[in-house]
């Protein structure tokens, strides 16, 4: 959308796991960008490294993990910070709300107390003034008659309910980006509709860019501006929402399209992509996603293909992504 | 809309004094909190009560009334000094009682603050478990007579021996839980949201280890009753001049043929307090699962 300096700019992320007894690779060269108020959808299946690349941004991978490449957060290199620099960061500029809503709030205090104690540990004020501001947040994330629920402990509330005081939390800093991990994975689809209205009006609202973790091609069609498809580890597609629906340059992005079940054909079987992603501790030397491919070639299997420019802001790691672009466009 | 939340909200909170009573009528719905809660309830009672009940002095001396059995004048008999034994063993209580909060407090403060940094901090838990490991590898009674031959008999000793052989043991406990706390999503959702190292130990992981906290400190307390006793019996607790139970048992072995009551009746003495505790432990185990909590879902 926006073509602004990017406020978070990811270069080259390699994250292993266990470095010392064999290293596994959990995400390698993965370089993208955030731009001050998008709507950034990371899409991929389960183990495909979009939520290690978010615990990485905000610093909170395990200790037993190696991280090599730049995670630059307006224009400041954060991945070499101290833990005091982090506490700095985490909360106040990046905020994070993750998937399960049911355990991210702790059970022993009432959701009241839990935002009254999160703003005062960021601001100098009295509890009577967190106390309104909490009021204020939670009625900013849509929960009905906010002053009484403060008083509610989070087994009182339904999972739409805490995922929006999840946010409600994060929001407190009024953050510059917002890292939500599969934040309606759990959730009922009327519930997931909703909330996913609520991150789109909080963004046009407050100006804060949203870095969208999903493996839902549904929500990615209905909320992104830009999306990264990621698969193994690597970055396999990056696009505009309507590029990437209307020509997909990667067999793989097509493949998730192809899964969505569709209204209008009625068929048994839903669509899937044959076959399994790769360990990574024993992965093909070609494209990672050639063994599952059905346009692979002899030359996939040759060589991690490289990150192709396309048009504009499209890009794609496949050797016949011209050839892709070209068949969708006739 | 807003009216129903509303409703509801008044409908699953009641006011304080209501939840008071339905959470202790959840508790005495346990069996052996309930028994445990009377038995120590009435210890406690009569430990508080004691001056009250009894005008007579715990050290008077009555050389005319030696080795009285229990009558409507000494309810519990006299000793061989003619020392009325209902206000000796009332009076000793207030010693065990004293020691064992003590060595409570001690644990509740030591023994959960090592305990949560070796849960928290991987590289601190082999050192502190280490260490604990070796000071539990003594037996308890044994490590305790050790100390308190170390530092001389007083009451304080006894307090000192005793919580340095039962920290160890609530370190442990907290430890275990620390470990399967901190690991679940709301601390990691806390860390997002840039709360410190600190913050997370008080507000989130602690706050939610308190059960097993409390159970383990309610068996301290049993076991530092017994062990107390055992020290003073062996002279190596409160000087001679104190009734604690176990010198009334000490002073009373020579007699055990002729006047069974001076060494059961601080015996049975003991034995209630330290069921007691023990069963309040138990109940308090199984009362503040979170598996047995059906509101909580």
């Amino acid at each position: 959308m926006s073509s602004d300096t990017p406020i978070l700019s990811i270069r080259d992320l390699t994250v292993d796991f266990a470095p010392k007894s064999g290293r596994l690779p959990a995400v390698s060269n993965v370089s993208f960008d955030v731009t001050a108020g998008e709507m950034m959808c990371v899409v991929g299946e389960s183990g495909s490294g979009k939520s290690v690349t978010a615990l990485a941004i905000m610093g909170l991978l395990a200790a037993d993990t190696a991280i090599s490449g730049n995670i630059l957060f307006e224009g400041r290199d954060i991945t070499r910070l101290s833990r005091r620099e982090w506490q700095k960061i985490r909360g106040r500029q990046i905020g994070m709300i993750f998937q399960e809503p049911m355990t991210s709030l702790n059970p022993v205090f009432t959701i009241g107390r839990q935002l009254v104690e999160t703003i005062r540990h960021h601001e100098r004020v009295s509890v009577r003034a967190a106390r309104d501001r909490a009021v204020e947040l939670l009625d900013m994330v849509g929960i009905p008659s906010p002053r009484s629920r403060l008083d509610d402990y989070p087994h009182q509330m339904s999972g739409g309910m805490r995922q929006r005081v999840m946010i409600a939390i994060a929001l407190i800093c009024s953050p510059r980006l917002l890292i939500a991990d599969e934040p309606t994975t759990a959730l009922d689809v009327t519930i997931q509709g909703q909330l996913l209205d609520l991150l789109n009006d909080l963004r046009s609202e407050t100006g804060t860019a949203i870095m969208l973790i999903t493996h839902n091609m549904g929500v990615v069609a209905e909320v992104a501006d830009r999306v990264t498809v990621m698969y193994s580890g690597c970055v396999a597609e990056q696009a505009e929402v309507m590029q990437i629906f209307d020509h997909p340059a990667h067999p793989y992005t097509s493949g998730l399209m192809n899964c969505t079940p569709k209204l209008t054909v009625t068929s048994a079987q839903l669509n899937t992509i044959p076959g399994s992603m790769p360990n990574p501790a024993a992965a093909p030397p070609g494209c990672l996603f050639a063994p599952r491919c059905e346009l692979a070639i002899d030359a996939c299997s040759e060589g991690r293909p490289a990150q192709v420019n396309l048009t504009g802001n499209h890009s794609s790691a496949c050797i016949r992504a011209e050839m892709l672009l070209g068949e969708s466009a006739e | 809309m807003q009216s129903h939340i509303e409703i509801d909200a008044v409908e699953d909170e009641p006011t304080g004094l209501a939840r008071f009573y339905a959470t202790a009528r959840r508790f005495m719905r346990n069996r052996s909190f309930a028994i445990g809660a009377v038995l120590f309830g009435s210890v406690v009672l009569v430990t508080f009560l004691g001056p009250l009940l009894t005008d007579v002095s715990p050290n008077a001396l009555s050389m005319r009334n030696r080795f009285q059995p229990p009558s409507f004048d000494n309810l519990l008999g006299t000793d061989n000094l003619g020392r009325d034994m209902f206000a000796r063993v009332i009076y000793g209580a207030q010693l065990s009682l004293m020691i064992g909060t003590s060595v409570v407090i001690l644990n509740a403060i030591f023994g959960v603050m090592l305990g949560a940094l070796a849960g928290f901090y991987a590289r601190l838990d082999n050192i502190l478990m280490r260490i604990a490991d070796a000071l539990m590898a003594f037996p308890a009674v044994l490590l305790a007579i050790g100390i308190a031959a170390a530092l001389g008999p007083s009451s304080m000793t006894a307090i000192i021996a005793l919580s340095v052989v039962y920290v160890p043991r609530t370190a442990r406990v907290v430890r275990s839980s620390v470990l399967v706390v901190k690991e679940l999503d709301f601390v990691m959702a806390a860390r997002a949201s840039g709360a410190t190292d600190f913050r997370i130990i008080m507000k989130h992981v602690l706050p939610n280890s308190m059960a097993p906290m409390i159970v383990q400190l309610s068996f301290v307390f049993a076991y530092s009753v017994l062990s107390e006793a055992v020290l003073s019996f062996m002279g190596l607790g409160a000087p001679p001049t104190v009734p604690s139970w176990g010198i009334l048992i000490s002073e009373g072995r020579a007699y055990m043929r002729e006047a069974a009551w001076l060494t059961v009746v601080p015996g049975v003495a003991i034995a209630i307090t330290a069921l007691g505790l023990n069963l309040l432990g138990d109940g308090l185990r199984d009362v503040l699962d979170p598996r047995m909590k059906v509101e909580e879902g």
